[in-house]
């Protein structure tokens, strides 16, 4: 098993990404890597009730322009519970504004062991 | 007469008088003589226009005007000394023989004093010369030429002209100011676009028409003017008629004087409003083009992934690979023309079938709905999932069997969720594929799409039954108000 994923086993990861084919090879990843993914939801409204109704959350990627929103809402709901996460993003990211502070950006298309090793150290 | 009196005082003097009506000096009367004397001895150029037909004595000035003419003019009548103008003196002399004076400023008038035509500019005074009994026998005109002057105002106002021309012409906002940036003079345009008359932009008064956060900006550039002896700046100016503020280019040369120090800036303010928002355009159309190549990135490593997920290494891979490439691309070239073109339900589905060559007889094949535009966000997924289904028509499907057809009809329906858009996919007259033939099934992918890609990308609600002869898919989604296209045909 390769190190990084080593660290994912038995976590539960929340994926927020609104394109079909980007949430189907994350869980994929994710899945092959031993951990057990929420998800993947498409929208804020969806994130924030998967949320609500999940008592154990590790770890959560959120892609940051879903159609119609910006993820922040389901950043802040994850800051409340102390869950890390972080951003991906398809922009430049000089264009992206800082998000929130020590958050960490990843652009896409995202490598999963940078995600692994910046979730879980 | 006077002794000396220059060179006409010679000429006068020695002149045949006798020849002319007048006769000789010593038979000429008081009058005469004291008006002659008088005009010899004056510095401003004089004429003496004598009897009914003006015989001609004048003074050295006025032979300096008379050119060419002189000295054939001493003695000559005037209307035939000057032919040209004969009309004009005529008139003098009636009217001034009749005790009348006339004055003329600046009176334009055609001489041929050397041979040729040339324009002429004079101030004219005539006045009588009376006799001993008192009635009027000469006229005294005073003849100032003002042509160099006349010519060099007319020049200045040309120039004067020009300049106004070009000033109030040119598109952009002129203005002087001194070494410290205070306006000395704003030109028509200036005032016209920021509403500041009546000498409002003088001194420092420019800078209210400059929006408050770039003051500071412009403040420092007038700074750093006098060292670099340049000045370019951008900000925001208020326009009073547009209620608004609108971005112009500021940018000024320094007058300097003999020994090269800056006496005062002439400067322009050029509107780049637009300029500035082509160009906020289109960094946002490049960054969007970033966001679409990375996503599109991701989009390809997830279907070759699952591809191979499905197929496993081999020939089937590179097929199915390829095949879900190509659609790929035809989908990104329908979307870099969608701002021309808008990528409408009709135009996904027919391309998506043209491109697999399927059969177009209207016996086999029936699309038909309304033009429904789709959001460029669904466009692609929405575009992949037909895909799938085309060519799994065209491989296992409705156009591998003789009798087979197929139908996609699409409606809007209000519903109490909203507007949606209900397709169904249905093909008809399938044949079973024997268990012993080697034709690889349907792949899973295409009812993966259907049943899971929509759902999460389109918040689409569908349903894909496949039986023995028949395949119906029904694909149920929210479309909102902008996805139909009332004023397309």
């Amino acid at each position: 098993m390769r190190p990084a994923a080593a660290v994912l086993t038995g976590r539960r990861v929340l994926l927020v990404e609104d394109d079909y084919f980007i949430a189907a090879d994350l869980r994929t990843w994710f899945e092959e890597s031993g951990a057990e993914v929420l998800g993947p939801v498409p929208s804020v409204d969806e994130a924030l009730a998967l949320i609500a109704g999940t008592d154990a959350i590790d770890a959560a990627v959120l892609d940051i322009n879903l159609q119609d929103d910006l993820v922040y809402p389901v950043a802040n709901a994850l800051r409340a519970r102390g869950v890390p996460f972080l951003f991906a993003t398809g922009y430049d990211l000089t264009v992206v504004p800082p998000p929130h502070g020590g958050v960490p950006l990843c652009q896409k298309p995202i490598d999963p062991q940078m995600v692994a090793k910046a979730l879980f150290g | 007469m006077p002794t000396g009196c220059g060179e006409l005082g010679d000429l006068v003097r020695t002149y045949d008088w006798a020849r002319t009506p007048l006769g000789p000096i010593a038979d000429w009367p008081q009058s005469l003589i004291f008006a002659v004397s008088t005009l010899l001895l004056s510095p401003v150029p004089i004429v003496l226009l004598w009897g009914p037909d003006g015989i001609m004595i004048y003074n050295d000035a006025y032979s300096g005007f008379a050119g060419g003419r002189h000295p054939q003019l001493l003695g000559s009548k005037v209307r035939e000394g000057w032919p040209e103008v004969a009309d004009f003196n005529d008139h003098v002399m009636r009217v001034v023989l009749a005790g009348g004076t006339l004055s003329y400023r600046d009176q334009e008038l055609t001489l041929h004093r050397y041979g040729r035509p040339e324009p002429v500019w004079m101030n004219l005074d005539y006045s009588p010369v009376f006799d001993e009994e008192g009635k009027p026998a000469g006229v005294i005109a005073i003849v100032v030429e003002s042509t160099e002057r006349v010519l060099a105002e007319r020049r200045l106002r040309e120039s004067e002209a020009l300049f106004r021309t070009l000033a109030e012409g040119i598109p952009q906002l002129i203005w002087r100011a001194g070494i410290d940036g205070a306006c000395i003079w704003a030109s028509p345009q200036w005032i016209a676009y920021t509403g500041q008359d009546n000498g409002g932009s003088l001194g420092w008064g420019w800078l209210e028409a400059v929006h408050p956060d770039d003051v500071a900006v412009a403040r420092t550039a007038w700074q750093e003017a006098a060292a670099s002896g340049q000045l370019s700046y951008e900000h925001r100016l208020r326009n009073a008629p547009g209620q608004r503020y609108r971005w112009f280019q500021t940018r000024a040369a320094a007058v300097r004087d003999a020994e090269g120090r800056i006496v005062e800036w002439l400067g322009t303010s050029t509107d780049i409003d637009d300029l500035r928002q082509l160009h906020e355009r289109q960094q946002v159309m490049v960054a969007e083009l970033q966001h679409r190549t990375r996503n599109l990135l991701g989009v390809v490593r997830s279907i070759a992934k699952q591809t191979m997920a499905l197929t496993g290494p081999g020939e089937l891979f590179k097929e199915q690979f390829n095949d879900r490439l190509s659609a790929l691309s035809r989908v990104q070239g329908l979307l870099s023309r969608s701002d021309q073109e808008p990528i409408t339900l009709r135009t996904l589905i027919e391309t998506e079938l043209a491109a697999l060559n399927a059969p177009t007889a209207q016996t086999r094949i029936r699309i038909e709905g309304p033009v429904v535009r789709l959001r460029k966000a669904t466009v692609q997924t929405f575009a992949l999932a037909l895909h799938e289904l085309a060519t799994n028509a065209l491989k296992y499907g409705a156009f591998t069997a003789p009798e087979g057809t197929l139908s996609v009809t699409w409606r809007i329906c209000e519903t109490e969720e909203g507007r949606r858009l209900l397709m169904d996919w249905v093909e008809e007259g399938l044949v079973r594929p024997s268990p012993t033939q080697n034709t690889f099934p349907r792949s899973g992918y295409g009812r993966e799409l259907i049943e899971q890609a929509l759902p999460h990308a389109l918040k689409a609600r569908t349903r894909y039954a496949l039986s023995e002869t028949a395949l119906e898919c029904a694909i149920n989604i929210p479309l909102p108000e902008c996805e139909t296209a009332g004023s397309l045909p």
